[in-house]
């Protein structure tokens, strides 16, 4: 399958117009040019474009598609309404499947699994909360463990722990080879 | 069988004297107070920079004493009905207050309403009574009703008090004309910079529109055409091009045609009033298709013009100094540009009743807004017999091609009218 077939069935979710938008790219650069993350990192969005356009399966294991924030500044302006933060997304649908998702997002999905949240709740959240006149847990899976059950078998289910390299004796997340 | 030509830009202008010149009487009707059009606010052609004014003022001139022409300024079309050869077209004609002619200005200098001067692009100001432009026809002052006292509230009329020409009792007028053929000529609006915000164009004094700098860069504009910014003239100047053209996210998917060589032509300008200020320039693709216009390209290059591959993608302000950020997709990496002074190279868009004005003529406009034509072999025409396009109404294109158009328009005019008169 190309490149962009794999990101079509991959990235489903955002429908096939998102990578036939693609097509448009003008490489005019707004992207790249707009783009919080690339002002401090090595990310460029315009050359990720190009190269997804050019079918180059390379970008699967380039670390760099995991540095878009989704702020989604880059779709907001481009001129040929290309939606390029769409398109990153499903393309790294892509990479996890390949077994490349980054640490930083398999540590992420970790805590979904582990807690329910990916941010989960700590004492200066709890202070905070309470401060506002919040209970001092939310309604959430931290307040009923059978939700964070249904989560877990969710995560089961769509082999979404299997995704990331969730070790469920360790609760952590296994030992992969990190780029 | 008479003519009429609407819009009396540099398209309109060359209809009406065709159409008169084959023998015809023809009325042109324009809706400022001054025929010429943008031409009017350009100071040179590209890419053989031939002053505008040297061509424009005597066509504007002979349009005026021409003997077969009426012209009807500040005057807009109403009403349209009939067909080909017996159109009946209804026109209101809003007064002067002034009569035309020379005048001795002196009641500009009573006139204490100040307004933005829009032949100025707003960069100065204008009283509520002025003459339009410096060669502006007709010739002399004229009343701007929105703005002046009188009709406000009746407060002012200091003007009358030194003038005895001026008539405040002046009505607008609706008159009916018998007409064989129309021609529409009725020109364009520039892009709205502001709907792209991130290029900070209502923030900064320093980003500025190509339409400004064309004013600032003549000799009779607001600065006398000292190039002036905050008050200092610019150590480095940056030309956005694309800015509204090619841009499906305001609603502008086309290549504006004329924004690569007016910018080129511009830098040039510059570049010969500010011979060491760094000057650069961000665009998507070159399109210099005309006539000499590559070589112009170059000859602009040669003068240290920095030509960087990518859009300008957003201005802030750094403590006082302008930033331009964008990305050099050659060299795939982003920059930022320190500039005392932006020019944002704005596009060609339909004039904002374009689709009112299709409505009342019969004619159909595009997906943008422009009038459209009926076909590739008669591209003058409309689907409605009789009526004709010339100019940027149809489309976006240079003054060169407008005048050919408007003459192209007038022979198709001029035939028809001589079919039906034989």
């Amino acid at each position: 399958m190309s490149l962009v077939e794999d990101i079509e069935e991959c990235g489903w979710v955002f429908g096939k117009d998102t990578v036939d938008s693609l097509y448009a790219c003008m490489q005019c650069g707004k992207c790249t040019g707009s783009c919080p993350s690339g002002r401090i990192t090595g990310y460029r969005t315009r050359r990720l474009m190009n190269k997804v356009q050019s079918g180059d399966r390379s970008i699967l294991e380039d670390p760099d598609i995991w540095l878009c924030t989704t702020c989604y500044t880059c779709y907001e302006r481009c001129p040929r309404e290309v939606k390029t933060t769409d398109v990153i997304r499903a393309l790294r649908n892509v990479a996890a499947k390949e077994g490349h998702m980054s640490k930083a997002h398999r540590a992420t999905a970790m805590y979904v699994i582990k807690t329910g949240h990916a941010v989960p709740i700590n004492d200066a959240t709890k202070k905070l909360r309470k401060k506002l006149g919040l209970s001092e847990i939310p309604p959430t899976t931290h307040k009923y463990p059978e939700a964070l059950k249904a989560i877990q078998d969710i995560s089961k289910k769509m082999k979404f722990d299997k995704l990331v390299g969730f070790d469920w004796n360790t609760m952590n997340l296994e030992d992969r080879e990190e780029k | 069988m008479k003519g009429l030509v609407i819009g009396g830009g540099v398209a309109g202008l060359r209809a009406a004297l065709d159409i008169a010149n084959a023998g015809f009487d023809v009325y042109l009707v324009e809706r400022d107070f001054s025929i010429g059009g943008r031409s009017a606010q350009i100071v040179k052609s590209y890419p053989d920079l031939i002053n505008i004014k040297d061509v424009l003022k005597p066509l504007m001139e002979e349009v005026y004493n021409h003997g077969r022409i009426t012209l009807l300024t500040n005057s807009e079309v109403l009403g349209l009905e009939g067909e080909t050869g017996n159109f009946k077209v209804k026109i209101e004609k809003k007064p002067r207050y002034v009569p035309e002619g020379k005048s001795c200005e002196k009641c500009i200098e009573v006139c204490p309403v100040e307004v933005p001067n829009e032949f100025n692009e707003r960069l100065d100001k204008r009283k509520a009574i002025f003459v339009p432009f410096s060669y502006a026809v007709p010739d002399g002052c004229v009343i701007d009703e929105t703005n002046c006292l009188h009709f406000k509230d009746g407060s002012c009329s200091r003007c009358k008090e030194v003038c005895d020409g001026i008539n405040f009792d002046q009505k607008a007028e609706t008159i009916e004309i018998d007409v064989g053929s129309v021609v529409v000529a009725t020109g364009f609006d520039p892009f709205d910079p502001n709907l792209r915000p991130e290029l900070a164009y209502d923030k900064y004094d320093g980003v500025i529109t190509s339409l400004e700098l064309e004013r600032i860069l003549d000799e009779d504009g607001p600065t006398g055409g000292k190039i002036i910014i905050n008050g200092e003239e610019p150590k480095s100047v940056v030309f956005a091009h694309c800015i509204g053209s090619r841009d499906k996210k305001v609603g502008n998917p086309y290549c504006s045609r004329i924004c690569c060589m007016y910018t080129a032509k511009e830098a040039y300008m510059l570049r010969e009033k500010l011979p060491n200020a760094e000057i650069s320039v961000c665009y998507i693709d070159m399109r210099a298709f005309g006539k000499g216009c590559e070589q112009f390209y170059e000859e602009v290059q040669k003068k240290q013009v920095l030509y960087r591959r990518g859009v300008a993608a957003e201005v802030y302000s750094n403590g006082g100094n302008l930033v331009l950020r964008a990305e050099d997709t050659l060299l795939s990496e982003p920059y930022e540009s320190a500039a005392d002074m932006i020019v944002l190279a704005v596009g060609v868009e339909p004039r904002e009743d374009s689709s009112e004005l299709a409505e009342t003529l019969g004619i159909k406009v595009d997906e943008c807004g422009f009038f459209v034509e009926k076909n590739l072999y008669d591209p003058v025409e409309t689907e409605k017999e009789g009526i004709f396009l010339a100019g940027c109404c149809q489309g976006p294109k240079e003054i060169a091609d407008s005048i050919m158009q408007g003459g192209a328009a007038a022979a198709k005019a001029i035939g028809l009218m001589g079919r039906h008169s034989n």
